[in-house]
């Protein structure tokens, strides 16, 4: 096993809207190792988008990250903050959410850079794709150019966040230098775009959907991150388009040996490039460990609905086997204190009234499900009444959808 | 082709006939672009499309954004007018309706769209949603009924009850909006709408692609419900293969505006004939443990633009089989780098000045037509074509004619690399239970004189 590269405990992510305190991810834990491809599924609502952007520091009011750390193995930073903020940094690891503010974003771009679901959320449409790349190259650059030791560092991560503000901000050729221009053709042509020099000059409108994809992962490489957080890359696209995209990151994965955060609701797309899988509902992460203990030895119910749920492109006819219901809220004041799944899962128990930990379950051994079928079998006789929970939620049940709905639209953005 | 053979295998009695349908939209087409002489750009967004729905059955149509599937769905509802073609529902052709026939027609076939957010009025609680198609059609006087006890109104209001409970939502949610909805919820009021008048025929438009998968589910089982209890018939378009497979008895696969194969569902899935449904078959993964390990060609290239397809195959440009002609022998690898340098001179794709300009930021300063010719070939044939000499050299003098700016020579010198594929349109065959438009399969008597024409008029590179 590889050096562990994020290790995220307890986080904890809120929303504070009108309606209420919305728990959009509720206390999180995972570790990622160097170099792996590790997957985050869910569905809408469940958080997984909101602990990208947690990580990624992009999580903005009314939301605000509560609770937990996110500890990052760089042992240059460490040095270079152990000083001012001793209780931030252990060994080579520094909690991105003990340090200042703009320490944790200003590693954005270099050492964790994000893609999404939508290119033109990262693409001026007013700048040439070429300019764009270069600039990033530049802020790369900049960041890079200070010395590697002291305080100087933390400065140089500062700087650059200046300067990322400025390039977005104030966008200004003056920062694009040749030299980042050829770079950017070069990362273009990584990407597998055709005619990199001609397309540098086009602007974002000017590329189809694929191509504005493959610019975007250009643009995120070009900072040389360790950490890529690809919040669902190839849901907008077509499959022969994906699988093209798909192949292109994991290319890029085995030659920098980057680590790839891939957030996605396509169990397929989990399968075809994850090493490790979390399986996210109502904002915890209910099931993780190897892609093949999620998906042959899963014990929750909620990732075997989900699995369920997916026709089966080998094999035709049958019934699918839904997850009756609906997501549930979010709303602090209406989540409970049982297991979230309770109502809607066909093995409801007495005990699922409390909230169950993170149980070990086979395979191998660091798989976890927050449920108690991992501890035992499933006990008819403790089996909750039937409608035990509609009578709690019959007659609320449209406002509770109600709620839900807007307030994940509210909070996820790009979910 | 006569009527009777277009490969479709359903026994039962044909409710939908579609023949050459074609829709292409304009562009440049305003009194302006006329004045200025400048000729409208058709978009051919579907292009001759020909088949049969049986009573009771789902035909699935499927293909990737842009292929004209949609359109195709709105076309044959006469949601839009065709630039040619006949769609006969119930033998009648529905292009040639009178407006009183016309509504009955419209209360006979009906749509269920994508999303569900969108295609709902918000300002119209969902009871009102259900009932409009109820009002608008004068139901139920329109069916010859007159409610003795009970005024059309209070007869309305039932009826909408009855469809929300039918659902899977509840007959008390009436007075409710659609922002109180779920987005399952709100397709399923999308549903209980279209069934209002009892339709025959409903064109499902990626009913479930907004929706997450646990919720499309509940939707796939509830459509699956319904048309078991009501006899009805569907057109289920999605770009989604495996939604395609769970519902559909037959399905046809569009690419560029055309349907490229069709055949019964369990056929495609498991013996797909046209090279671009095994790509994309091929690239849909797999939810299992080892689709790591699973080999899949990714297809090169984006789809083209519908404003100037390729000629011959549409699919020749990505097509992992285009058909070398017989004396070339380059594997498929290496004919694809050729085929893709000779596409890119026929459009005057090439980059040269880019190239130039590249090689120049490299070497630090000028740099003559040979290096720049290096630059692209290096860049451009990911293919090494080394163990090929002949081929390369004449690549080289290909590029180094449109470096020196004559792209006429430069084209010339790569004709007799030009494919079959593109030269000649592969149809599907009539009669065949399983029809599929490729050159690699036996094709109609019209399109193997028009291979000898071709290869009768072709240059013969031995003499070259
Ligand atoms: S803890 Fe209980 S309610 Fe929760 S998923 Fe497991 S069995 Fe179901
Ligand atoms: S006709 Fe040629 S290019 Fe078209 S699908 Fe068949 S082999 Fe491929």
């Amino acid at each position: 096993m590889s050096e562990d590269i994020l290790r995220v405990s307890d986080l904890s992510t809120r929303f504070f809207t009108n309606e209420g305190q919305v728990n959009a991810v509720e206390s999180v834990d995972m570790t990622i190792e160097r170099g792996e491809v590790f997957g985050i599924v869910g569905e809408s609502g469940s958080g997984k988008s909101v602990t990208a952007l947690s990580i990624m520091d992009l999580v903005e009011s009314p939301g605000e990250i509560t609770d937990g750390s996110i500890e990052y193995r760089n042992e240059d930073l460490a040095d270079a903050i152990r000083d001012d903020h001793p209780h931030a940094v252990d060994g080579e690891f520094v909690d991105l959410l003990s340090v200042p503010e703009t320490v944790h974003s200003g590693l954005r771009g270099t050492s964790f850079s994000m893609i999404f679901q939508d290119p033109e959320s990262s693409l001026n449409p007013s700048l040439t794709v070429g300019e764009q790349i270069a600039e990033a190259v530049e802020v790369q650059r900049r960041a890079s150019s200070r010395p590697r030791s002291g305080r100087a560092r933390t400065q140089g991560v500062q700087y650059s966040l200046g300067s990322y503000i400025a390039s977005t901000i104030l966008p200004s050729k003056k920062f694009v230098t040749e030299e980042s221009k050829t770079r950017a053709i070069e990362l273009l042509e990584l990407v597998g775009i055709p005619d990199p020099v001609k397309r540098a000059d086009e602007y974002p409108h000017q590329y189809s959907g694929g191509m504005l994809q493959r610019a975007m992962i250009a643009q995120a490489l070009a900072g040389e991150p360790d950490v890529l957080v690809a919040d669902e890359p190839t849901t907008a696209l077509d499959v022969t388009i994906q699988a093209q995209i798909l192949d292109i990151l994991a290319d890029l994965q085995e030659r920098t040996g980057m680590t790839i955060i891939l957030i996605t609701h396509n169990l397929g797309v989990i399968a075809r490039m994850c090493d490790r899988v979390g399986v996210m509902y109502a904002g915890e992460i209910v099931e993780r460990g190897t892609l093949e203990d999620v998906f042959v030895d899963h014990v929750h119910p909620y990732t075997e609905g989900l699995l369920g749920s997916v026709p089966d492109l080998e094999d035709v006819g049958g019934r699918l086997e839904p997850i009756e219901g609906n997501v549930p809220s979010l709303l602090a004041h209406e989540m409970g204190d049982g297991c979230y799944f309770a109502d809607r899962c066909p093995r409801a128990m007495e005990e699922c009234l409390h909230k169950p930990p993170d149980i070990e379950g086979e395979g191998s051994d660091e798989h976890v499900a927050k449920c108690y079928l991992a501890e035992h079998p499933y006990d008819e006789s403790q089996a909750l009444p039937e409608g035990y929970f509609e009578d709690r939620t019959m007659g609320e049940v449209t406002a509770d959808e109600t709620s839900s709905d807007e307030t994940t639209e509210e909070m996820r953005g790009d979910d | 082709m006569t009527e009777s053979d277009r490969g479709d295998t359903a026994t039962s009695e044909t409710l939908l006939e579609v023949r050459n349908l074609t829709k292409y939209f304009y562009e440049r087409d305003s009194i302006t672009d006329r004045l200025l002489g400048q000729n409208p750009v058709a978009i051919k967004a579907v292009d001759g499309l020909d088949f049969d729905i049986g009573r009771g059955e789902t035909l699935g149509l499927v293909g990737e954004s842009g292929c004209g599937k949609s359109t195709a769905g709105e076309t044959l509802l006469r949601l839009q007018e065709p630039t040619e073609g006949v769609v006969r529902f119930d033998g009648e052709n529905i292009y040639d309706l009178g407006s009183g026939e016309l509504t009955k027609f419209r209360r006979n076939a009906q749509i269920v769209f994508q999303d569900p957010f969108s295609s709902l009025d918000p300002r119209m609680t969902i009871g009102e949603t259900v009932r409009q198609p109820l009002d608008v059609h004068n139901w139920p006087r329109s069916d010859g009924n007159v409610g003795v006890e009970r005024s059309d109104k209070q007869l309305r209001t039932a009826r909408v009850k009855e469809l929300l409970n039918r659902v899977g939502l509840s007959g008390d949610q009436f007075d409710r909006y659609p922002h109180e909805f779920s987005g399952g919820q709100r397709q399923r009021v999308g549903i209980a709408r279209a069934l209002a008048l009892d339709p025959e025929f409903v064109v499902l438009d990626e009913p479930t692609s907004a929706l997450d998968v646990s919720v499309q589910a509940q939707i796939l089982n509830l459509l699956n419900e319904l048309q078991d209890e009501f006899g009805l018939t569907y057109l289920l378009i999605s770009h989604d293969l495996s939604v395609i497979r769970h519902i559909c008895d037959r399905v046809a696969v569009m690419y560029l505006g055309e349907i490229v194969e069709i055949a019964p569902s369990e056929e495609i899935f498991t013996n797909p004939r046209h090279p671009y449904t095994e790509a994309l078959l091929e690239s849909v993964p797999r939810v299992n443990i080892d689709e790591k390990d699973r080999d899949i060609e990714t297809l090169t290239g984006d789809v083209p633009s519908p404003r100037n397809p390729p000629s011959g195959c549409r699919f020749r440009t990505r097509c992992p089989k285009i058909i070398p002609p017989a004396d070339v022998d380059l594997s498929q690898e290496e004919y694809r780098a050729v085929v893709t340098v000779l596409d890119r001179i026929r459009g005057r794709e090439l980059d040269v000045e880019g190239a130039r300009e590249f090689a120049a930021e490299e070497s630090d300063g000028d740099v003559d037509d040979a290096t720049v010719v290096d630059s692209i070939l290096t860049r451009m044939l990911d293919v090494d074509l080394s163990a090929q000499p002949p081929h390369r050299e004449r690549v080289r003098e290909a590029v180094t004619a449109a470096v020196e700016g004559d792209w006429d020579r430069a084209e010339e010198t790569l004709s007799t690399y030009r494919s079959l594929c593109e030269k000649v349109t592969p149809e599907l065959q009539p009669g065949h239970t399983h029809p599929a438009a490729c050159h690699l399969l036996d094709q109609p008597d019209d399109v193997e004189r028009a291979i000898r024409d071709a290869e009768a008029t072709a240059p013969d590179p031995a003499n070259d």
